[in-house]
């Protein structure tokens, strides 16, 4: 099967800033992709590689198949994009941008465009100059979303967003995927992370440090328990898979290596339970992990 | 009250040490003026008599437009005039308008700028007065233009002038600018956006000009300007009659003005909110005009208001230049050597100022270019340029695009001046063949400018933030074409100027030489961007 992205050693350097160093990256046909990770850690300089703006210093990368700057063209016609920091022409309206960023990829149509702007509550006869930051983004969201493309490249598109229109934004994203299309989410809304992306993807320091599904990743995790039992239980420390185990008036409190977490369960059943709290990692816990050196465990 | 003004005294100092290198160089650039025409007076006009010639011409009806009402230049002894009297009577009010623009710049960059950026924002939310922000940029438009008249006036008293006379020339010049950050600060309020405040006062500038300009064109041979004249805060400066007979009151005319213009400004930015505007932005079309789907329509898109401008402003200068050819060509035989070369020295003096005018409109046209040319690096530095290159537009054909559009309209404003400019030299003795000779001459001057706007493409293929630099031959080129004769550069360094190779049509012979040259250069230069910008990376913002 050939992916939807692939990126192989990507290596990218400014200065002496390495933005991106030997980043791995796959996403799937039709996949949400969540692409994670602190500011600075070289979301937007992967994006920027993969639309064949930026060229890497050494490593490939492979879009739809093609070649990010040599296909640039063929790509783009494919491709649909919204940029972080969204520029509008200060002197064009809204609309007039729409109309020209979907009319330069060869498609966008027209009522579909009317459609996105009412759902996105966007009145596209203001002047560029004057809309606000979450505006600008609906401009381009719109333009990207009344497109065609097979790959919708996102970079944190909605983050100045209301949660109305958030929900709007995960309703079409939805609709591309059962389209059929393929989308790179970057996003610090971890909401719509876990509600959107089959796979997620962990960048640091410019590398990719963990990908895989929510499921898969949470399973790799410790799940924390806390449970009241109607009787003493004895060895329950010394299980493989056990840490931090606490009691506190009868109420025991510890944390389980998920693959350990059904020996545990069913060991606590045997004395029996009077209440149980058991609950996986929030993505939040797994990207603190990732993020910070001091993190909770 | 003083609890609206907390902190304005720091905030002057913050607004002058971010504005320390940008303002030095407008005061020293203004105040330099003098030095600057005194010397070239002296080099040109040895003696009085070397004067009157100069005199007669200022004082023609049609030059008063862009001059003034010229006290001491009418019914005078030649052996009166001096280089002071030329000095306050003729290019004094090219000084005047260059201080005019300095504050109204100067004021729209430190009131409405700051609150379009939302920095005032900042600002404010700190322990700040209502007013501090406004009084402070105030205060640094007062040292400014204090700061200018004082120069002025001590650049004139060191090359031996009246130290009264040099004093109320300064004092104008001062009151005048005074006048014009008054009147940036009440067009900063109208808009919420500060080039449009600025565009605003930049009208009541050319307003300004244009109603002096005609009050004292229809003054009688003994008049001084007309009541029309006096509808102008320009003429009242010239009104002070420095070096004529000096009075002082206009200054006083001057200072009143600019008082109730800043509280006008002060009380409408009282009672608006931070940000706003008293005029709601104009809505546009929801959706884009059919045409615009392109690299090109949307390059034109993107200069076509700034370009229409342009077409207007370079209209009206030919039309100005050529309502000139009358008295320049009856003059022409008084006029001392210098300005005889300048016209290209043929000895014609209709062919020359013909050749003169074109010149200048070349230099003109190639200013546009780099003007526009930067806009369109500011498209890419901007971040305006990355989802159009997200799109299937590839960067050569974004350059290529942008290249078509200014490349086209610099053609259409040489051919327009020219011919323009044809026009009104034929009307001086209804010879309408010189339209033709207009529209060739400028054709000529083709090549150069697109030898220009190519090293802008180059530079701007290499960064983006290299094109200023396409400004050093141009800024050279137009110094060298218009007082390299004055001036007696040496050869050497008149073969750098952009302009200096264009044949000199209608005064000399069509050469082609230089013409294949110029051409071959502009061809490479693109042909080089064209390669370089898909080979090096956008960068981001």
């Amino acid at each position: 099967m050939t992916h939807a992205i692939d990126t192989h050693d990507l290596t990218k350097t400014f200065g002496r800033t390495v933005a991106l160093n030997r980043l791995n990256l796959t996403v799937e046909p039709g996949e949400v992709h969540g692409f994670l990770g602190p500011n600075g850690a070289g979301k937007t300089t992967t994006l920027r590689i993969l639309l064949g703006l930026i060229r890497p210093d050494s490593g490939e990368a492979t879009v739809l198949g093609g070649h990010p700057v040599r296909d640039a063209v063929e790509l783009h016609r494919r491709i649909a994009y919204v940029p972080g920091d969204v520029e509008l022409w200060p002197q064009l309206t809204g609309g007039e941008a729409i109309d020209v960023l979907t009319r330069l990829r060869g498609d966008g149509d027209p009522a579909r465009i009317t459609e996105l702007c009412e759902r996105f509550d966007l009145d596209r006869t203001k002047k560029g100059r004057t809309y606000s930051k979450g505006n600008r983004q609906k401009v381009a969201l719109v333009a990207a979303l009344a497109s065609r493309a097979d790959l919708f490249i996102l970079d944190e598109p909605t983050s100045g967003l209301d949660p109305l229109m958030e929900a709007v934004f995960q309703d079409e994203i939805r609709g591309l995927v059962a389209r059929g299309a393929t989308v790179l989410l970057s996003s610090h809304i971890l909401g719509q992370v876990e509600a959107l992306a089959h796979r997620i993807s962990i960048i640091r320091e410019g590398s990719i440090v963990e990908t895989g599904t929510l499921d898969a990743m949470r399973h790799l995790r410790r799940t924390t328990v806390q449970a009241t039992l109607e009787g003493p239980v004895n060895g329950l420390a010394t299980m493989p898979g056990v840490h931090h185990l606490t009691t506190d008036d009868g109420r025991l409190t510890m944390e389980v290596d998920g693959e350990h977490i059904g020996a545990v369960m069913s060991r606590l059943t045997d004395v029996g339970l009077r209440s149980v709290v058991a609950h996986p990692p929030t993505l939040e816990q797994m990207l603190l992990r990732h993020y910070g050196e001091s993190t909770p465990r | 009250m003083s609890q609206t003004l907390t902190a304005t005294g720091p905030l002057l100092r913050f607004a002058a040490r971010r504005d320390r290198v940008k303002l030095s160089i407008w005061v020293l650039g203004l105040a330099a003026f003098v030095p600057y025409m005194m010397t070239a007076y002296k080099t040109i006009f040895a003696t009085p008599e070397d004067l009157a010639p100069l005199a007669i011409l200022m004082a023609n009806p049609s030059l008063t437009l862009f001059t003034g009402p010229g006290f001491g230049l009418k019914n005078v002894n030649p052996t009166e005039l001096t280089h002071q009297i030329i000095f306050a009577s003729v290019y004094w009010l090219y000084l005047l308008i260059f201080v005019a623009l300095m504050n109204i710049l100067l004021v729209s960059r430190h009131t409405r700028l700051e609150e379009q950026t939302g920095r005032a924002e900042l600002v404010r939310a700190s322990v700040v007065g209502r007013l501090a922000p406004l009084t402070s940029a105030l205060l640094l438009a007062l040292g400014a233009n204090v700061a200018v008249g004082g120069l002025v006036a001590l650049g004139l008293i060191g090359f031996g002038s009246d130290a009264s006379s040099s004093l109320l020339l300064g004092a104008g010049t001062t009151g005048l600018g005074l006048v014009f950050a008054g009147v940036a600060m009440v067009t900063s309020q109208v808009s919420a956006f500060s080039a449009a405040g600025s565009g605003l006062a930049g009208g009541v500038l050319a307003a300004a000009w244009v109603v002096r300009g005609v009050g004292d064109m229809a003054a009688g041979p003994d008049e001084y300007g007309t009541w029309v004249s006096w509808l102008s805060p320009l003429a009242w400066a010239q009104q002070t009659r420095a070096f004529h007979d000096d009075r002082w009151w206009p200054v006083a005319l001057l200072l009143v003005t600019a008082a109730l213009l800043m509280a006008l400004g002060y009380a409408v930015a009282a009672r608006r909110d931070l940000g706003a505007g008293l005029v709601e932005p104009r809505r546009g079309r929801a959706t884009a005009a059919s045409w615009l789907r392109g690299p090109v329509t949307l390059a034109w898109r993107l200069q076509r208001t700034q370009t229409l401008w342009w077409a207007i402003a370079l209209t009206l200068a030919a039309a100005m230049y050529g309502s000139f050819t009358p008295a320049m060509v009856e003059a022409f035989e008084e006029l001392p050597d210098i300005f005889q070369q300048l016209m290209g020295g043929s000895g014609v003096a209709l062919e020359g100022y013909l050749t003169l005018t074109v010149t200048m409109m070349r230099i003109t046209v190639a200013i546009y270019a780099v003007v526009a040319w930067q806009r369109v690096a500011a498209e890419e530095v901007g971040g305006r340029a990355e989802p159009v290159l997200a799109t299937d537009v590839r960067p050569a054909s974004w350059l290529a695009g942008h290249l078509a559009v200014v490349a086209g309209a610099s053609v259409v404003l040489l051919l327009l001046t020219g011919a323009l400019a044809g026009y009104f030299a034929a009307g001086v003795d209804g010879d309408y063949s010189l339209v033709a000779d207009g529209v060739a001459a400028s054709a000529v001057g083709i090549p150069s400018v697109l030898m220009v706007l190519g090293l802008a493409v180059a530079l701007h293929a290499v960064a983006p933030r290299l094109v200023v630099f396409t400004w050093i031959p141009v800024v050279a080129g137009a110094l060298i074409e218009l007082f390299g004769d004055m001036l007696q550069f040496p050869d050497w360094l008149r073969q750098i100027s952009p302009f200096e190779h264009t044949p000199a049509l209608p005064a000399e012979e069509l050469t082609a030489a230089p013409l294949v040259v110029q051409v071959s250069v502009a061809v490479g230069l693109v042909a080089f961007g064209l390669w370089r910008i898909s080979h090096r990376d956008i960068p981001g913002h």
